[in-house]
């Protein structure tokens, strides 16, 4: 019994301990400032990751969210500078949110009808993405944007960034998505297993072509909370996006095979992320080390993901033999 | 082997057309001293390619070659300018790529984990401890003797081109001439019926992914001897490039055919293809996007062929 | 008399709910085709498989040689000269036919481990190949190689590990005629040569082209062995379905009633020639045949899951010429795959949704979940068909078979369909379970569901149809009614009884 309940706040533990940790470690870590801070950096991972858990659960992944973010919101970057009309600001979004939906769209194109690995397709649209934003900005930087922009990653409302209210309206969108309406049951089917899908009537091409493009929409979401916070946007920004991303979805909890998981998980393995980064930082470790860390948390995640399949089945068959003893019996 | 070989010409067409045509419009391309250039480029990704080929043939994926390039490149650069010889600093930073190899295949191999995430996640540990190790900068100026690797010619040919012959060499003889070869084969053709028929699949995997982290040490190496500099980046995307050199060269990353002869060609392709674009005066975002497009093209069209 | 290579002494193996071998007894001699014939799930594939060291038998004793022996795993067996030939091919395809000859048994290189001897590996199989009467190229890939070919680089496999006992386990399923005579050239080498082979066969033809004798399994037991030369195919056919079925009761004839679903001329390449047939609304009809008949190819093409290539359906009145499991699905039409755990069911999912996959749009046309409506239908569904689960929120994979089949039963029931192709609704469930969706379908006939069942359990097939086809090789062979039905009738139409003697 302790240990289904360990099993399974096991990830809400490790946050608590992981806080507990560093807060002992460092008095700075429980200041306002620093959780405002951690907040602002959780939000952001969190409306990417929540994008991410959804192409993870239907057994995908997508490795080119970073480039999205980076050419969406850099195409889109001159509508925003200071002196903007609402309403130019208003046409910027959008169209930044349609040119990521487009290239996510064109992901699960090459995925769902063309047969590509996800991660191979998503690779490459990836360096294409990449090379577009780049050969635009011609090593440029557009920044000063308005206030009206810069309240999106950078404001407070009621003492809450702004970024904080948006992840968790766009959470509470995906989680809903996900657990309250039909995509999100043909996500899990299709994730758990396609065949099954296919025989329920449900088109597998179909629904993995929608999931990348949320997905793609969702980056270039967060490329713009993005930029909107740094005031400022460039044609390198977000390479570390894919891969935070995928790191938060797996501490999460959600399986790489599909069909399981959620985005309810996806918070905390985004706060892992970004508590430990902060840790780091705090503690005066180097920046360098996050990208190691992140993709060793990454092995590790999956590594013990694995073992607690096999306990689960383990579990189920002791479960079996129990009851053909009773039955006998 | 034998629908490798047949595979091959087809390319070998692909390869003398692109020849001609950047030799037709770009002057300057048929020259001695462009050839050369090209040779020494691309013989370090024709090293890295056969590590992705032997992970396709077996039906799995590398992700993690670039990232332990440069791991083993910021490894060697930094113990030189610590005073190490330069025999020790290779050696430590082969080994460390060997290491990073062999952990891979581990958790493959005896996790069951699906490769492509193990390998997106050593890449990211390869490049990170590169960062970490380099301090995030990169790692200049290293004795000529070190130099030599990369940048030095044996009978008139860059040296590393006699690295990538040896290491092709190897591969193919690994490949044709060992059990190793025919397991990898069987496990990418039938993993099931490899197993039923004795190949000992687990061991088959670690060996691929540990001989994968070799092949990225060497090219790290010489890729840092190469540009005198080792830089914590400087092997990313080569996995990539790889993979395409691989499908491009026939294996199709289905697994259970093809061939490293075929990649061999695939890694020239590609280089040309650079160089070419290089000359062009194309800018290097543009040759990013292109030759991305290229190469997912070129999967793409070997993913319908084999749907259909 | 010469000694048996291989006897087995009562063997004996239950299964969860199943008693698979009920002492058997069975053996081989030297140079002797031994043919083992049954029905599908009479026990064929579980004696061999003690054999091959993938079952060890609860009771009861191997002897080979004289020396009583334990199999454990495929490895003692092969020991033993023991090699048998699936019915999927153990080959890899892109390796070479000596390659695959010797995988993980390579000749060594001066003798290096791990270093292959590629010149011997070609001279060891081209001798195997030769001694045999293999005309095939030991350097040329499998992939390349028709699948009679293939069969013969199985047997050189098998052979190459000195095995004195050879099983084969359906070798001729896929094969031509041309190439069936040159498997049988073959078996006759082998015999010449003084192995022993254990041939499973459904083609009561091959009795008496290569059996020198032939045991019959019934229901786990063996019901006899006979000389070939001393046995017809009516006592065969007799001996392997035995027990007296009870008939159905009440078997209607309702030639009045609307057609549900009329299948022309249906056609796929290779796979469906011209297959034509009626369910009437009410009806229970039975779809008989061999595994590889076509059965459940036809049922996929009806459903849309593959596409035909000429022919129609006519789906409660709407004409299709092209469809798709959606369309199906709106339009009333159900299919309850054969494999459940593969197709029917995601079984990391909880009931509740697995209940609801088939029907989602229909039940939630605003997109919308409604839990409490989900919940209701999955509740009552567990309660209808007495689904044992302790609640509807438990993933279907913990249910036992019978359970899990029931659930396929209740997400296709959600959908409330007009016509319900059922694919094997029985096949590995507990007979208490059986009896229940046996009844779960006659209610379904009765409420007017037309109703295609697909069965390889020939007692089903005779105590639930009202009316019977029988498929064999890609068509409908024959079409029986009322008297007709019953399992002589039906396994002489399947088996090709008449064809070929």
């Amino acid at each position: 019994m302790l240990r289904s309940y360990l099993a399974r706040f096991s990830r809400g533990i490790a946050l608590l301990a992981l806080c507990v940790i560093v807060s002992l470690a460092t008095p700075v870590f429980l200041t306002s400032d620093n959780l405002l801070n951690v907040a602002r950096q959780a939000s952001l991972l969190l409306i990417l990751s929540t994008g991410m858990t959804v192409v993870i659960l239907v057994g995908g992944t997508d490795l080119s969210i970073g480039s999205i973010a980076a050419l969406s919101s850099c195409l889109v970057a001159p509508f925003f500078l200071r002196g903007a009309s609402t309403l130019q600001i208003v046409l910027g979004i959008i169209l930044g949110l349609g040119v990521g939906a487009v290239l996510g769209f064109l992901n699960g194109l090459m995925i769902s009808k063309i047969g590509l690995p996800p991660f191979v397709a998503t690779y490459g649209m990836n360096q294409i993405a990449r090379g577009i934003a780049l050969a635009y900005m011609a090593g440029n930087i557009t920044y000063g944007f308005g206030p009206t922009f810069r309240y999106l990653g950078a404001g407070m409302l009621y003492g809450i960034p702004v970024p904080v209210i948006i992840a968790a309206a766009v959470f509470l969108l995906f989680y809903f998505l996900l657990s309250k309406t039909v995509f999100g049951r043909q996500v899990y089917v299709v994730g758990a297993r396609p065949s099954v899908a296919t025989f329920s009537g449900i088109s597998v091409p179909e629904t993995m072509l929608k999931v990348y493009t949320i997905n793609g929409l969702v980056a270039a979401f967060g490329g713009l909370v993005f930029i909107s916070r740094l005031n400022a946007a460039e044609a390198g920004l977000g390479e570390t996006f894919p891969l935070q991303a995928i790191g938060a979805v797996a501490i999460g909890g959600t399986s790489f095979r599909g069909g399981i998981g959620g985005v309810t998980g996806t918070i905390i393995g985004a706060l892992i992320v970004t508590v430990l980064t902060n840790a780091m930082n705090l503690l005066g470790v180097s920046t360098l080390w996050q990208t190691a860390v992140t993709g060793a948390v990454i092995i590790l995640a999956v590594v013990l993901d694995q073992g607690l399949v096999a306990q689960g089945v383990g579990a189920a068959l002791v479960m079996r033999r129990n009851r053909r003893v009773r039955a006998e019996a | 082997m034998v629908a490798a070989i047949k595979r091959v010409p087809g390319i070998v067409y692909v390869l003398v057309a692109l020849i001609m045509g950047f030799g037709w419009f770009i002057p300057g391309f048929f020259t001695v001293s462009n050839f050369l250039s090209v040779i020494r480029q691309g013989s370090v990704l024709a090293v890295v390619s056969l590590g992705a080929t032997l992970a396709i043939l077996s039906r799995g994926v590398n992700l993690s070659l670039g990232g332990v390039m440069s791991l083993a490149g910021v490894v060697t650069g930094v113990l030189m300018h610590r005073g190490w010889s330069i025999m020790a600093a290779i050696l430590v930073g082969m080994a460390t790529a060997t290491a990073a190899g062999w952990l891979t295949g581990i958790v493959i191999a005896g996790a069951g984990i699906a490769p492509f995430v193990v390998t997106l996640g050593m890449m990211s540990v390869g490049e990170g401890l590169a960062l970490v190790i380099s301090g995030g900068a990169s790692v200049p100026g290293f004795s000529n003797a070190f130099q030599v690797l990369g940048q030095g010619y044996l009978l008139r040919v860059p040296i590393p081109f006699w690295i990538a012959v040896m290491a092709f060499l190897i591969v193919h003889f690994i490949l044709r001439d060992t059990q190793l070869g025919v397991s990898i084969y069987a496990v990418g053709g039938n993993e099931d019926a490899a197993s039923l028929s004795g190949v000992d699949v687990r061991r088959c995997k670690l060996q691929i992914y540990l001989i994968g982290g070799i092949l990225a040490g060497v090219a790290g190496v010489v890729l840092a001897s190469r540009m005198n500099s080792a830089h914590p980046s400087g092997g990313m995307g080569f996995e990539f490039d790889a993979i395409a050199a691989t499908v491009v060269g026939g294996t199709p990353m289905s697994g259970g055919r093809g061939g490293v002869v075929g990649t061999m060609v695939g890694a020239a392709i590609i280089s040309i293809m650079r160089n070419g674009l290089n000359m062009l005066g194309l800018p290097t975002p543009w040759q990013m996007t292109i030759i991305g497009m290229i190469i997912i093209g070129s999967i793409a069209l070997d993913a319908l062929k084999s749907n259909r | 008399m010469e000694r048996a290579v291989l006897e087995m002494h009562q063997i004996t193996k239950q299964f969860p709910g199943v008693l698979a071998l009920d002492k058997v007894d069975f053996d081989l001699y030297p140079g002797e085709v031994h043919i083992l014939l049954g029905e599908n799930g009479a026990g064929k594939s579980t004696l061999m498989k003690t054999l091959a060291g993938a079952h060890e038998p609860d009771s009861g004793t191997i002897v080979v040689d004289g020396r009583e022996v334990r199999i454990r795993n495929p490895k003692q067996a092969q020991a033993l000269g023991i090699s048998i030939i699936y019915q999927e091919f153990t080959l890899i395809p892109y390796l070479t036919v000596a390659q695959n000859i010797f995988l993980a048994r390579e000749p060594l290189r001066w003798g290096m481990r791990g270093l292959v001897d590629r010149d011997r590996l070609y001279a060891d199989s081209t001798a195997i190949l030769k001694t045999l009467g293999i005309s095939v190229d030991p350097r040329s890939v499998v992939s390349t190689l028709g699948v009679a070919q293939q069969q013969l680089v199985e047997v050189a496999k098998a052979l190459s590990l000195n095995a004195r006992i050879l099983i084969m386990d359906e070798p001729t399923a896929t094969l031509s005629d041309q190439e069936i005579e040159q498997l049988f050239g073959i078996i006759h080498n082998l015999k010449s040569r003084g192995v022993g082979v254990i041939y499973i066969s459904h083609r009561l033809q091959e009795v008496g082209q290569i059996g020198d004798r032939v045991t019959v399994l019934r229901d786990g037991r063996s019901v006899g062995t006979y000389n070939v030369a001393d046995v017809d195919i009516n006592t065969l056919i007799k001996l392997m379905v035995g027990r007296e079925v009870m008939e159905k009761a009440d078997r209607r004839s309702l030639p009045n009633a609307p057609e549900a679903l009329r299948v022309s001329h249906l056609h796929r390449n290779g796979v469906l020639h011209d297959v034509n047939l009626v369910v009437r609304e009410g009806e229970i009809v039975g779809l008989a045949g061999l595994v590889g008949s076509g059965r459940t190819e036809l049922a996929r093409a009806i459903f849309g899951i593959d596409p035909f290539d000429s022919g129609e359906i006519v789906l409660l009145g709407k004409r299709l010429v092209a469809t798709n499991p959606s369309l199906s699905i709106r339009l009333g039409l159900g299919l309850l795959p054969e494999d459940r755990k593969s197709d029917g069911l995601a079984l990391i999912l909880p009931v509740k949704d697995n209940v609801t996959h088939a029907s989602l749009t229909r039940l939630f046309p605003s997109f919308i979940l409604d839990f409490r409506k989900e919940r209701a239908i999955a509740e009552r569904y567990v309660r209808d068909l007495r689904i044992a689960t302790p609640n509807i929120f438990r993933q279907v994979g913990f249910l036992s078979g019978g359970n899990q089949q029931k659930v396929v039963l209740a997400k296709w029931l959600a959908t409330q369909s007009r016509v319900l192709i059922f694919d094997e609704p029985t096949r590995g469930i507990d007979v208490g379970a059986k009896a229940e969706v046996h009844d779960f379908m006659r209610q379904l006939a009765r409420q007017g569901v037309a109703i295609l069942m697909i069965s390889s359990d020939l007692p089903e097939i005779v105590s639930m149809s009202d009316r019977v086809y029988v498929m064999r090789e890609g068509t409908i062979v024959k079409e029986l009614e009322g008297e007709d039905i019953n399992q002589e009738t039906i396994i002489g139409y399947a088996m090709g009884k008449g064809e070929g003697q």
